[in-house]
């Protein structure tokens, strides 16, 4: 672009006021990129919480009875089924909790395609009684490799009178989003139940899939229909309703979010539209000199709109790549992926052009009727 | 082209408040090309008006403008923009450089409306600067130049596009004696070494006297004309 040292001499006609307004622009993108960013992860989240993904609990948290497993199969719709046992503990640190799903973990990570593991490890797991999958976070974290055996201590007591669970590790499965800490490992369901000495020929959940997701409200009926007037009764819903209802408990944060964001918004509006109309009455005789040299109308206010433009995106994505840099501290605080969502960057980006047109409309316009004769007499 | 400038019947109101004024009544005037010409007259006399119109920044209530062969009349604004883009240099008296922006950026500002390449525009600024003697002073800023130095920078600027005529509003109103006299003899010698008809407005007869020919404004009329041989 021919023009750009105009512009960029522009923008360094006042460098005080030119920072500052970029420093504003700065702050209010590095704000936008954090809550922007992390509505977004939670719409991300919940994208990835599948309507044909069912999860059927305890409707008054009791353990459920292994037998439903073979009833809930039997519901028309339902295509595959995995029972699920909770078992939480630690290794060497008791603040650093670790969770086993025990479960039968082919059919587990059949629903959890975020997962990847060798196919050899699924049969080494399914060979091997105790043998554990972890995810290659943990692996990193407590050292652990393919081989190697760990103990959880646990609540839960054993067969052996004790409460510690012996694992070997089989398997690592990797989660597409490496920044996330994830403490859980997959293990047998038929090592700790049979292990167990309560609760045995009991889950904690069942995990089924459905052929069609829009049949997923008539599903969980007939599966809490079949356990109405049952001991355990069930409460069925889709994992995407569980997610939404976890984040209806947490408030609305979109709502949260946009009213921040649009506060912010519109007082940079003001700022930046303040500094484009005094940047260009500051300089009428030099728009005059320009359409005096041969500048068309047009193309002054061209310049006026590029200069805006370059001051707002520039900023905004300095602020952007800032709320990136921060994201994964930030994330970890509001349970999210800690992957800056690239939509996030892309809204920013056109949100800080209209920003730009906006605050240059007005300015741009006085430039483009701008008299020659006039302003230089004025001057 | 026999005459580079001629206006003919030209009349150009103002409306001042509630009143309208005129300014030109019927101005005739012819200029051939490589000429040098001072308007001169008082203020108030339509000397500025004139200038305007031969540039092209304004248009006139009737009357013809030709100038290098253009009606102006018939250009729309954008046209006249361009036009002036093509054909036209200007030299202020302020000299209306971009502070924020080297001598060599300012002289290049005209041709960023140009087709030319980079290294085309950097060769012509550098023989504009080169004509009017700052080829070491490129890399300066404007207020780091003298007020001779700024000016000269001016009209490199004007000159760069290679222009058919120039257009001066009092260039030599803001400097002293040598250096308006440096800066007069440097629109000579563009005037009578590159054939660029020059019309230059100025109050002060010694600058004049660099001039082929003076014509006198008052009261929105030409009343005399004189032509003089470069000494």
């Amino acid at each position: 672009m021919k023009s750009l040292p105009l512009i960029l001499s522009a923008l360094r006609r006042k460098p005080a006021r030119t920072f500052l307004t970029m420093f504003g622009v700065v702050i209010a993108f590095v704000l936008f990129g954090l809550l922007q960013g992390v509505d977004s992860a939670f719409a991300a989240a919940l994208d990835r919480m599948k309507l044909d993904r069912l999860l059927v609990d305890a409707r008054f948290s009791q353990p459920l009875p292994i037998s439903y497993r073979a009833r809930i199969q039997n519901v028309p719709g339902v295509t595959r089924i995995a029972e699920i046992q909770f078992l939480g503990g630690h290794l060497q640190d008791e603040k650093r909790r670790l969770l086993s799903i025990a479960t039968d973990p082919e059919t587990w990570l059949s629903f959890r395609p975020e997962y990847t593991v060798p196919r050899s490890q699924i049969e080494a797991v399914k060979r091997t009684r105790n043998g554990a999958i972890i995810t290659d976070w943990t692996a990193r974290e407590y050292g652990l490799k393919i081989g190697d055996q760990f103990t959880l201590r646990t609540q839960m007591t054993n067969v052996t009178g004790g409460s510690d669970w012996n694992f070997v590790v089989v398997g690592i499965m990797t989660y597409f989003d490496p920044t996330q800490h994830l403490t859980v490992f997959l293990s047998n369901y038929k090592y700790i139940d049979e292990g167990r000495v309560t609760d045995r020929g009991t889950a904690n959940r069942f995990l089924l899939g459905i052929s069609d997701p829009r049949d997923s409200t008539r599903v969980s009926r007939a599966i809490d229909a079949l356990f109405a007037t049952s001991g355990v009764q069930t409460r069925t819903q889709s994992e995407h309703e569980m997610g939404q209802l976890r984040m209806a408990a947490m408030g609305d944060i979109s709502f949260f979010t946009r009213s921040i964001i649009s506060a912010v918004f519109f007082t940079l509006l003001i700022l930046t539209a303040n500094t484009m109309m005094e940047s260009v009455r500051e300089r009428t005789s030099e728009f005059a000199v320009l359409k005096t040299l041969g500048y068309t109308d047009e193309a002054v206010f061209g310049l006026v709109i590029l200069e805006s433009i370059l001051l707002c995106v520039t900023a905004s994505l300095v602020g952007l790549a800032l709320a990136a840099a921060a994201f994964p501290f930030a994330s970890t605080y509001f349970d999210t992926t800690g992957l800056f969502p690239p939509v996030v960057i892309a809204a920013g980006v056109g949100l800080a052009t209209g920003l730009a047109l906006i605050s240059a409309a007005i300015p741009g316009w006085r430039a483009l009727r701008l008299k020659v004769v006039d302003a230089l007499v004025a001057r | 082209m026999s005459q580079m400038l001629q206006m003919r019947g030209v009349v150009k109101h103002y409306t001042r408040g509630n009143h309208r004024v005129e300014v030109l009544h019927g101005v005739d005037l012819e200029a051939r090309p490589g000429e040098f010409i001072a308007l001169m007259g008082p203020s108030g006399s339509g000397k500025s008006t004139l200038l305007n119109l031969i540039a092209g920044l304004d248009k006139p209530d009737r009357g013809e403008v030709v100038v290098a062969g253009s009606h102006l009349n018939t250009l729309t604004q954008r046209e006249l923009s361009r036009w002036r883009a093509r054909h036209v240099g200007f030299v202020f008296q302020f000299y209306n450089l971009l502070p924020t922006l080297s001598a060599e950026l300012n002289v290049e500002v005209p041709l960023f409306l140009t087709r030319l390449s980079r290294a085309q525009r950097r060769q012509s600024v550098a023989a504009s600067l080169s004509l009017v003697g700052l080829t070491q002073w490129a890399k300066h800023k404007p207020q780091e130049l003298s007020g001779g130095q700024q000016q000269r920078v001016a009209i490199a600027r004007a000159i760069v596009s290679d222009p058919t005529i120039l257009v001066c509003d009092e260039p030599t109103g803001d400097l002293d004696r040598a250096t308006a006299d440096e800066i007069l003899q440097l629109l000579r010698t563009i005037s009578t070494k590159h054939g660029k008809t020059i019309v230059m407005v100025t109050h002060d007869p010694l600058a004049a006297g660099y001039a082929t020919r003076q014509l006198h404004v008052d009261k929105g009329l030409l009343i005399r004309s004189e032509e003089r041989a470069i000494a």
